[in-house]
């Protein structure tokens, strides 16, 4: 099932309701679909991968690149880290150039080297535009193997 | 191969939502007027109607049908804040979207003393019913509030001494007004009088137009011979009018089934009229203008078909005009022949006449019809207040002038939740020692007298695992049933459809039960709820089904303490609910977690994600109308 969404162009909802609660400085806010800054403030929005090489597997794999492909309303820019270790430290950071795209999804990718026994990725949106990713591939290259001893 | 992202394949995301097959940036956020002075105990949505008039009919009679129309029936929609002001009271803000600013709504009172009301700093809950906002506060009774608007009856009058006698008869009002009127609701008002000597039905139909575009008719039903007469008749009709603007009140039809046989000889004539002609004799127009003429043919050798023409003179031209004709193909020697023509506008004094084509084989006998020559007296006269000191004006209307404002405690239990359920409202009260509950009588919200014919109280003591398992919350689980939260239980309380004990409650659930009141939300798949134990539920008639198991073990190690300011709200849209809580001993929601209901229900699939809130979050809320 695809989630209800608003089509671009359409800022409100056909059917009324607003989401509404107070903050903690007493001041009600209520749920904005045709904007995505929190009343003038930027939030990291983020999404982490499940593992790429299967959580458990007692063996080494190295990220070396990585495509997303995405569908976005205006030029933009995601943030992607990577992690070796399940998530516990992230990598540096390395930027996804966004283009607007109307129609279809266009892709991008970039290089990374990550290592580790549970490799993952995390996607954050550092700015307010509408981007949609879709899809992902992951190249990992498998290590050797360990040599159990004795 | 590109790997799709299925939802719920995170394990940690962040203001994300699932939009077409993937994931996005969650929907933003906007300020919606100024802060309140103090901490928001509770933001509700009053929806209220204005009573209803009904218009129309046919003065008690039902033969006829009736133009029956409903006005009025407005629905409003106030968006309200409460907070405990600086003193200690509870104090309402409205929200005003023609300035987008919260507006002072009043300070409750004690409904005997007129004193302000004192009340805790503790979630409020609150249900708009019956046209009442109730509202449960710790420390007080129940508080009601009730809006109602201040009117000032006027209006405009129609000219003096007018009176309208025949179709077509008409009497205009010219609205003054610049002030905006009570529901653009308006009301002509005037005199009729109908008065017929056969003893037969007359219908009149007036029309009200404004400009000249009717908005509304009535229709009044007489019998004679006695008529009918009403001093002080009325017809309503809804509509936003401007300043100059012309009500009109126009007799539209006067009409009666009453029908009379009428006929004319037809006498012999020739030359240059036709061969036989009659006079109408009579002044109604025939029902449907339908003259029959009845006529021989004698047959005559070497004559067949035989064709007759019909005519009326016409008096503009003064000549013979042939209306119809009618071909006869004649199988006998004699024959005497009915046929029926359509003649419109024939007038008393005019002429019918009858020929064949060559004059030799007809004999005329008459011409016969049905007419309704009833003799009908109407009069209606649109009144005029100011010169001919009528009942009323004769377009009256009510200007708003403020709005009455009551919000008060008033006598009845200090409930900790109260709950719609059966045309009542349900109270549930911890006292120190014993649970109980409270329920009012049918649709009557106000009378929290228990002794009151409907109305009950009962004490809860039978627990059967914890001596003291405190009420938290109620919610519908149907029209018929109610669930009642505990502690460590869930009752169900229905109607037992007698007035003197009209709620009835018993055990359902054990070891289950929330300290979580406000998490409970009414959703398409049951009541979804924040256990005691930490886990999410939905309870249905048909049980109950854990559905937090996502994030069960987050809120096990961030929901420590203050349970009782977990938060929710549903979005009946979206179809999510969303959970607010506390974490680590905070006093304020610091994460909402947020469940996809729909998923759940057409796809039996756990969807769960998360949303941050800032430096915190005190109460959600949901409204239609902003």
């Amino acid at each position: 099932m695809t989630e209800p969404f608003l089509p671009p162009g359409v800022d409100r909802l056909p059917a009324r309701r607003f989401v509404l609660w107070a903050d903690w400085n007493n001041r009600v806010r209520q749920i904005d679909e045709s904007r995505l800054d929190r009343a003038g403030d930027t939030v990291l929005a983020y999404w982490d991968s499940p593992s790429l090489n299967g959580e458990g597997e007692d063996r080494e794999f190295t990220l070396t690149r990585l495509l997303l492909a995405y569908s976005a309303s205006a030029n933009s820019e995601v943030v992607v880290r990577a992690s070796g270790d399940g998530g516990v430290t992230w990598h540096d950071a390395i930027s996804f150039d966004i283009v607007e795209s109307d129609v279809g999804l266009k892709r991008i990718a970039r290089g990374f080297n990550v290592s580790g026994f549970d490799v993952r990725f995390r996607v954050i949106f550092p700015q307010d535009e509408v981007v949609i990713v879709h899809e992902y591939s992951a190249r990992l290259l498998p290590r050797s193997e360990y040599i159990i001893g004795p | 191969m590109p790997r799709q992202i299925p939802e719920g394949s995170s394990p940690n995301l962040w203001d994300v939502r699932f939009e077409r097959g993937g994931f996005r940036k969650d929907f933003g956020e906007k300020f919606l007027g100024q802060a309140a002075p103090t901490t928001v105990l509770v933001i509700v949505e009053h929806k209220f109607i204005d009573e209803g008039v009904i218009s129309g009919g046919y003065e008690g009679y039902s033969d006829y049908g009736s133009y029956a129309a409903i006005v009025g029936q407005q629905q409003f929609h106030r968006l309200v804040r409460l907070f405990r002001n600086a003193l200690g009271q509870a104090e309402l803000e409205v929200w005003d979207s023609s300035i987008e600013q919260w507006v002072f709504g009043g300070i409750a009172t004690n409904f005997a003393t007129g004193e302000p009301v004192q009340i805790e700093s503790r979630y409020v809950r609150a249900v708009s019913v019956q046209n009442l906002l109730l509202f449960a506060v710790a420390g007080a009774s129940i508080l009601i509030r009730e809006e109602s608007p201040i009117l000032d009856q006027t209006g405009d009058d129609f000219p003096s001494e007018n009176e309208l006698t025949s179709v077509d008869d008409s009497t205009t009002a010219v609205f003054s007004s610049v002030e905006p009127i009570h529901f653009n609701r308006f009301t002509v008002n005037f005199s009729i009088d109908i008065s017929i000597e056969e003893p037969e039905v007359v219908v009149v139909t007036l029309d009200v137009d404004v400009n000249g575009e009717n908005v509304t008719s009535l229709g009044f039903q007489a019998t004679g011979p006695d008529g009918m007469s009403q001093d002080h008749a009325s017809i309503e009709f809804t509509r936003a009018l401007a300043v100059n603007d012309d009500v009109t009140l126009k007799i539209a039809s006067i009409e009666t089934d009453a029908a009379f046989d009428r006929d004319a000889n037809l006498t012999q004539a020739g030359g240059s009229d036709p061969l036989y002609i009659a006079e109408k004799t009579t002044e109604a127009p025939a029902i449907g203008n339908n003259y029959t003429f009845r006529y021989m043919l004698q047959a005559a050798e070497g004559t067949y078909p035989i064709t007759v023409n019909f005519f009326r003179w016409d008096s503009g031209t003064s000549t013979w005009n042939i209306v119809d004709s009618k071909e006869h193909d004649f199988e006998d020697d004699l024959e005497i022949l009915t046929h029926t023509v359509n003649i419109p506008e024939m007038e008393q004094g005019d002429f019918f006449g009858i020929e064949d084509a060559d004059a030799t084989n007809l004999d005329g006998f008459e011409v016969s019809w049905q007419d309704q020559d009833v003799d009908i007296t109407v009069s209606v006269k649109g009144f005029n207040l100011t010169e001919d000191n009528d009942p009323a004006f004769g377009l009256a209307y009510a200007i708003e002038e403020g709005t009455d404002l009551d919000f008060e405690e008033i006598e009845g239990p200090e409930a900790l939740w109260i709950e719609p359920f059966a045309d009542r409202v349900i109270a549930l009260v911890d006292g120190p020692n014993t649970q109980s509950i409270w329920w009012t009588p049918s649709g009557d919200v106000k009378n929290w007298d228990p002794f009151a014919e409907g109305a009950g109280q009962m004490d809860l003591f039978d627990t059967r695992n914890d001596p003291i398992d405190d009420l938290q919350c109620a919610a519908p689980l149907s029209s018929d049933s109610l669930a009642i939260f505990r502690h460590r239980s869930i009752m169900r309380a229905f109607r037992t459809g007698q007035s003197i004990q009209a709620i009835g409650v018993n055990h359902w659930l054990e070891n289950i039960g929330t300290e979580s009141p406000f998490s409970r939300q009414v959703t398409p798949i049951g009541i979804i709820f924040l256990g005691h134990d930490r886990m999410v539920y939905i309870l249905s008639e048909s049980g109950i089904r854990p559905v937090g198991q996502p994030i069960h073990q987050i809120l096990i190690e961030r929901l420590t303490s203050n349970l009782e300011i977990v938060d929710s709200v549903f979005d009946p849209v979206f179809q999510h609910y969303y959970l607010g809580i506390p974490v680590f001993g905070s006093q304020l929601i610091c994460e909402v977690y947020i469940l996809d209901v729909a998923r759940l229900m057409n796809e039996d699939k756990i969807v769960w994600r998360r949303r941050s809130c800032g430096n915190g979050l005190q109460r959600f809320a949901l409204a239609s109308e902003l």
